[in-house]
């Protein structure tokens, strides 16, 4: 199964999101990495709520993004956000952002996730709810 | 396992791990300024720890675990 933990997203550029050269700003990708981060969690059972039901929160604690083109209003980016399998109490994912018609890169990035407590304690032994999410998910313990 | 081998198991994974000599592992070290730990890397050292030794380190605990001598009483006192 591990394979196949990807999820994508469909982003139309809005004219709000692009900057006075008429390309998208780039503050904006952390934006749609979130929209594809959250369908992750949301087709494979690791929500943000599912997470804070389970007593801790994930904040971002490194971000790449790499920009190969620029995207401009109204075109349709596809953003795909898939699961990187690393040890211990952190979230990877590795995301690529194109041109949802033609398919040409635009960007590329990583994140990485830790965890807190909900009173923003520090957790750097994996939380129970993950190592059991990462069971049935059948995630081998790969460096990263 | 004896203490020393369970000294010398720990020193090789970390030394390996974190990419350091051996020779500044020692017993009174403060463990995040030798290995120059951030949050991320404290992450890396309790996977090694708990995959390695099967000790499950408790986050609580671990902020008390601040020298190398204190790290191997905590996985000597779980693996006995």
């Amino acid at each position: 199964m591990q394979g196949d933990l990807q999820s994508e997203v469909m982003v139309r550029v809005r004219f709000s999101e692009t900057d006075p050269v008429g390309v998208v700003w780039h503050g904006n990708y952390v934006k749609y990495l979130e929209d594809a981060r959250e369908e992750f969690g949301r087709q494979w059972g690791l929500s943000y709520r599912y997470i804070s039901e389970s007593g801790y929160y994930a904040p971002v604690f490194d971000m790449h993004i790499r920009f190969d083109r620029s995207a401009r209003v109204d075109q349709w980016l596809k953003v795909v956000c898939r699961y990187h399998p690393s040890k211990g109490a952190k979230l990877c994912f590795d995301y690529t952002v194109s041109d949802a018609l033609d398919g040409t890169l635009i960007a590329t990035a990583e994140t990485v996730q830790l965890f807190t407590t909900k009173d923003g304690v520090f957790e750097p032994s994996a939380p129970a709810f993950f190592q059991e999410w990462k069971r049935k998910m059948e995630c081998p313990e790969e460096d990263g | 396992m004896d203490r020393e081998e369970l000294i010398q198991k720990i020193n090789t994974a970390l030394a390996e791990e974190f990419e350091i000599d051996q020779s500044v592992i020692t017993p009174d070290a403060d463990i995040k300024e030798t290995l120059e730990l951030d949050s991320l890397s404290l992450v890396d050292l309790v996977a090694l720890i708990e995959n390695d030794f099967g000790v499950k380190i408790k986050g609580s605990e671990m902020a008390g675990v601040r020298t190398f001598a204190a790290l191997y009483d905590y996985v000597a006192e779980r693996t006995q």
